[in-house]
């Protein structure tokens, strides 16, 4: 059985209310219930006419028009948190796996004449099919694909002797972590062009070749 | 008939109801609500949770003021609601608008009689 505290707090529990009104609700029930009870009703009959502590709430909840709007407001607000969440979460993963391109020369790690040497390098290499010298030049993960790399030179055709470099544009870009540097070295040979894309680590391994 | 339509028409009046009652004199809660049952037979048998919102908004509008009976021996000191000058006025306004208002529903309605 039930007792007045136990109700009002139960009602209390419920509300859906500013804290202010919850303190003028509970004044007014303790009020109300003692006078009903002064008047002659048993808390059962009390509770009969106000209803459960349940009722009683929703009933006060409805009419100041209050708990379906809060609930209604957070819920937007958290899912507005939820997609913003995901956005950001999207947008750095993306930024993550894009790299950072900057101008040779930027970060200081990497001079003009050092990688044009490292591509004058490759590129002569390559030219005399110098395994051994390729094979050093190559970073570790690189070195697996040392055959297809000849290959692909060799898939290219005759070329005849190698002329002259007539183009060398390169970059730095950070990708993973790690700042390389890339380069479009334009080889003339007596045949026909070839466009080289190497890129180098800061110790001067090669990590990564294109050509066509 | 279903129950939604009659609370409906209820609603509208409660306000007034109210501040009528107290224009009379100052009471607790639980007295209005026994009051209105018993001037009604029964039909407004309001509860706590649909009186106090009423009254808390008519306090908030400046129509009713709360106050604290004084303590006598060993009663407690308990809470009623009494009405001030607005709500006097309002009330006079409100039951000038409840005329016009009753008359042209029975109006509309009474036509519907004779057909």
């Amino acid at each position: 059985m039930m007792n007045k505290e136990q109700y009002i707090k139960l009602v209390m529990k419920k509300l859906g209310c500013t804290k202010k009104e919850k303190e003028k609700i509970k004044v007014d029930l303790n009020n109300d219930i003692e006078m009903a009870l002064k008047n002659g009703e048993t808390f059962e009959d009390i509770m009969k006419r106000m209803g459960t502590p349940e009722e009683l709430a929703q009933e006060f909840n409805d009419n100041l028009g209050v708990v379906y709007k809060k609930s209604h407001k957070k819920l937007i607000i958290g899912i507005i948190i939820g997609v913003v969440a995901v956005i950001i979460a999207i947008v750095l993963y993306i930024q993550s796996l894009i790299p950072d391109i900057n101008p040779l020369g930027t970060s200081g790690l990497y001079q003009e004449s050092e990688v044009h040497q490292w591509n004058v390098e490759a590129i002569g290499y390559l030219n005399q099919n110098d395994y051994d010298s390729l094979h050093q030049m190559l970073s570790p993960n690189l070195r697996d694909r040392l055959d297809d790399i000849l290959k692909a030179k060799n898939d290219l055709g005759e070329l005849g002797n190698f002329e002259k470099i007539t183009s060398e544009q390169s970059v730095e870009a950070k990708q993973k972590g790690e700042l390389l540097v890339a380069s479009e070295v334009v080889a003339l040979y007596e045949k026909r062009s070839v466009t080289y894309t190497i890129s180098f680590n800061e110790s001067g391994q090669m990590v990564g070749i294109y050509m066509k | 008939m279903n129950a939604k339509y009659e609370r409906q028409l209820k609603k509208g009046v409660l306000e007034i109801i109210v501040l009528q009652l107290l224009s009379k004199e100052k009471m607790y809660g639980y007295q209005l609500i026994m009051t209105m049952k018993e001037l009604s037979q029964g039909m407004f048998e309001m509860r706590e949770g649909t009186l106090y919102p009423i009254l808390y908004r008519l306090e908030d509008d400046g129509l009713v003021k709360s106050e604290w009976s004084e303590q006598k021996d060993k009663e407690i000191s308990r809470k009623y609601y009494k009405i001030t000058e607005d709500g006097q006025k309002t009330l006079i306004e409100l039951r000038s608008l409840w005329h016009d208002f009753s008359k042209n529903v029975n109006q509309i309605l009474g036509d519907n009689d004779d057909e």
